[in-house]
């Protein structure tokens, strides 16, 4: 059992990085995308670095040794998919226009 | 659904149509050297061969860069004039996709019934559990409580505890051992303030107003507060000398 | 740009209803921030009405009123765009008629009860009559059974219209099977049992499979009609989507209720299941983002109706911040065994109702507002709206920020470090990044309260006569006003 004030501590560094967790894959989706709609490169590579950035996170969180096997787990599992999805997601809205219209939106 | 009879195509809000389709394919053709640079509108009205009448709106817009977005086909880039399809194709052939009466009448209600079910179940679960505390647990609890009390009787009690009560009201803010928490609840062990015995029966009867201190006068009696004073004045290394029942009556 | 008018064609019996939906929902949004602004002076002045109506009844009182305008929102778009979806006027609209005035009137009387009788003997004949005794969706009986044949009559509305009109899509099937999930866990809510426990197991399938499942699909719904109607979006686009949508809403949202069974009793498997599964409840709300901002920047924000576009993409952000990031920061159960409860779930909830479903009203509502007149105006557009939504947005924002600083001090300093002893309690509650915050939140309340003013005026004079922008240039082919 940890005293009260160090378990109010790894509380408030759970509870920042948790929300910095669940921000990044927007931050990545949203920049990903508009380096895709808007042709720039950099935007995309943005994106990205939110996608790395939110694996160390993970590893932060790990490292308060405050979590258990099964949330460990359970955070790397998160983790990754939000790595693929921003881009899995793009590719099948495209898909799916591009079925549907004469989409030529990567012209 | 009908069938279409009409669709009439007005561009930018003029009162004649720019086009009127009699019979499908329901296709515009917009030449980009026709319009202005900038945004448009198609409002296309389509009636249907019951009276039933529907308006679509959609927006374009011209750009001499070559780029004309309109309607369903928004996002066609055009070098020429472009067929703009009025009605998206789905909605002329998704008349074909019939309801069944069983999968979109019936299911749907026992799905309903089905949910309320489960519901209702879990109720008639959390209740019986009621049923079992009510039958099971308080018998035994009332049983320890009887012994307990029985217990106390051969012990000659009635006698009034000061730690008892202590224990009871005060320890929860004051601490078990008189310590106190932080600044709210002042430390009670070795507190000097305590000297003065009549700020003390003042204080537990009355409470001390705009701090967390409660009066205690009507919850305990004269007996109990001058035990539990007593205690407080003579525990944890205090010496403070005692007060009587008569004396905390005296000053309610 | 020019904006350009024509005569309104006929409105179905059901528009003509739905219209008097939005009337009665936006009355009912103000009457919601009234109460909320009452609840958060009376957190500066405790004493304040504090005989006349407690802080507890107006709280009530503020969160019931939300869900039910909400709901009359949702419900309202859906009688708008029925008739247009099936090609059809609604069958039964005599029914949903008499039975939307029956609760007009049953909840005025309700919030009169609320107001003035407040709590009766506490026995069968209160839960009948007067109250339940609820935090929120908090009804007496007679309110749950009249909403029940609401719903009920509704379903029928729906189910009816679809196979008379002998025409099924996509979206009419995610509709039906989805109010019939919503109107059968209303009834969820309506079981009475001493057992506290059970008791708000239960309770939980209302306000978690309601806010987090049924809901979100029913509003997946009417964004895919609204998407058709305002960027001409097809048909297929938006159903494939709103199928992956349900699927991923469903799929996390069902057992993610094991977030709320952390610490009320439940059995201990609940902490695995509840974590995994609302660990995952952001990826529909991604997936919203990233959908939303392929169509809106697809098109250049081009739009027959500018104020309904702003505010659909402000739902898939608002979605994904209020529910997803505010959620999430306190899903883990190691987290929530510390914050449940606290400010920080005001804070969620504030952000998520605003983000979720405030966002689709609204954007429904201007849609209905274009049409509702005599003339319509395309692109329909004002000067005030943008008034309206940013203070709105800018008020929420703050009002997010004080809870969610009371709610980390009250986490941090009464729950993990003082373990909710009494000493921590005040410690808390007198803690600067407490007591300041309490003032902050009523500021923004009346930031909140002027929005909604200037969006009430908006509704009301939006699009009523033609709006003259400066044109880029004149149409060869005319462009004049009719």
């Amino acid at each position: 059992m940890i005293d009260t004030a160090a378990r109010a501590e790894m509380v408030r560094t759970l509870m920042a990085l948790e929300f910095i967790f669940a921000m990044l894959p927007g931050f990545y989706g949203v920049f990903y995308v508009l380096g895709q709609i808007l042709h720039r490169r950099w935007l995309t590579w943005l994106g990205y670095g939110f996608g790395l950035a939110q694996l160390v996170v993970t590893e932060m969180m790990i490292r308060t040794g405050y979590l258990d096997t099964f949330t460990i787990r359970l955070m790397i599992i998160i983790a990754l998919a939000y790595l693929v999805l921003p881009p899995t997601l793009w590719h099948l809205a495209k898909a799916i226009h591009r079925v549907n219209t004469r989409d030529e939106l990567q012209a | 659904m009908a069938e279409i009879a009409r669709v009439e195509v007005y561009v930018d809000g003029q009162s004649t149509p720019y086009k009127v389709l009699e019979k499908g394919p329901f296709q515009v053709q917009i030449d980009p050297a026709d319009f202005a640079e900038g945004d448009h509108f198609l409002q296309v009205y389509v009636y249907y061969t019951n009276g039933d009448f529907h308006q679509y709106l959609y927006r374009f817009s011209v750009a001499r860069k070559n780029q004309t977005f309109a309607g369903y086909l928004n996002r066609a880039p055009v070098g020429a004039p472009i067929e703009v399809i009025l009605i998206d194709p789905s909605e002329e052939t998704v008349a074909a996709a019939r309801p069944n009466p069983f999968v979109h009448g019936i299911l749907p209600v026992l799905l309903f019934l089905l949910i309320a079910g489960v519901a209702a179940w879990f109720a008639y679960m959390g209740d019986k559990s009621v049923k079992d505390y009510v039958e099971n647990i308080e018998p035994i609890a009332a049983a320890a409580a009887a012994s307990e009390s029985q217990g106390e009787a051969k012990a000659g009690g009635g006698a009034v505890d000061g730690a008892t009560i202590y224990a009871q009201n005060c320890a929860s803010c004051h601490g078990p051992d008189g310590q106190g928490q932080g600044d709210v609840f002042p430390a009670l062990a070795g507190n000097q303030n305590l000297a003065d015995l009549e700020m003390v029966m003042d204080v537990v009867l009355h409470g001390r107003p705009g701090t967390a201190m409660v009066p205690w006068g009507q919850q305990l009696s004269d007996e109990e507060i001058a035990a539990v004073i007593n205690y407080i004045l003579n525990s944890w290394g205090n010496n403070f000398g005692t007060v009587t029942p008569e004396d905390i009556a005296a000053r309610r | 740009m020019s904006a350009t008018t024509r005569v309104r064609p006929k409105l179905y019996e059901a528009q003509k209803l739905a219209i008097w939906y939005f009337v009665v929902a936006i009355a009912l949004f103000g009457l919601q921030l009234t109460f909320g602004l009452i609840a958060a002076y009376q957190q500066l002045n405790p004493e304040f009405w504090f005989e006349v109506a407690p802080f507890m009844t107006n709280r009530t009182l503020h969160v019931n009123t939300m869900v039910v305008w909400l709901l009359v929102g949702l419900v309202g778009g859906v009688y708008w765009f029925l008739p247009q979806e099936t090609g059809r006027e609604v069958v039964g609209i005599k029914a949903a008629k008499i039975i939307w005035w029956v609760i007009v009137a049953g909840v005025l009387v309700l919030a009169g009860i609320y107001l003035f009788v407040q709590y009766g003997p506490g026995e069968m004949s209160t839960l009948w009559l007067f109250m339940e005794g609820r935090e929120y969706l908090e009804a007496p009986r007679w309110v749950d059974l009249a909403l029940v044949l609401w719903v009920a009559i509704f379903l029928y509305n729906v189910i009816a219209t679809t196979l008379a009109s002998r025409r099924i899509t996509g979206t009419l099937m995610v509709l039906i099977f989805d109010l019939v999930a919503l109107g059968a866990l209303y009834s969820a809510g309506m079981h009475y049992s001493i057992n506290l426990t059970m008791d708000q197991f239960l309770w939980w399938w209302v306000v978690h499979l309601w806010v987090e499942a049924t809901w979100e699909v029913l509003v997946g719904v009417l964004m895919a009609w609204s998407l058709m109607y305002l960027l001409g979006t097809p048909r297929k686009v938006v159903e494939t989507w709103l199928f992956l949508e349900v699927a991923l809403v469903f799929g996390t949202g069902i057992l993610g209720l094991g977030h709320h069974y952390f610490w009320i009793g439940t059995p201990e498997y609940w902490l695995g299941l509840g974590g995994f599964f609302s660990a995952m409840e952001p990826l529909p709300l991604v997936a919203m983002v990233v959908h939303a901002l392929y169509d809106a920047g697809g098109h250049r924000l081009m739009a027959v109706n500018k104020p309904a576009v702003f505010w659909l993409i402000t739902q898939a952000f608002g979605n994904f911040i209020g529910a997803g990031v505010w959620g999430f920061m306190q899903t883990l159960p190691q987290i929530n065994m510390y914050s449940h409860g606290t400010q920080l779930a005001a804070a969620h909830g504030h952000l998520a109702f605003f983000g979720a479903y405030l966002s689709t009203v609204l954007m429904l509502a201007y849609i209905v507002a274009q049409n509702a007149r005599e003339h319509i105006q395309v692109p329909l557009d004002s000067r005030w709206w943008k008034w309206a939504a940013g203070l709105m947005i800018f008020g929420i924002f703050g009002i997010t920020g004080a809870f969610t600083i009371s709610g980390f001090t009250q986490t941090l300093i009464e729950r993990a470090e003082g373990g909710s002893t009494w000493a921590a309690f005040i410690r808390a509650y007198t803690h600067p990044w407490y007591a300041n915050t309490l003032g902050w939140r009523y500021f923004f309340g009346w930031v909140v309260l002027t929005g909604y003013l200037i969006l009430v005026y908006d509704l009301w004079t939006i699009g009523k006569k033609a709006v003259t922008h400066a044109r880029a240039a004149v149409a060869a082919v005319g462009g004049g006003d009719d």
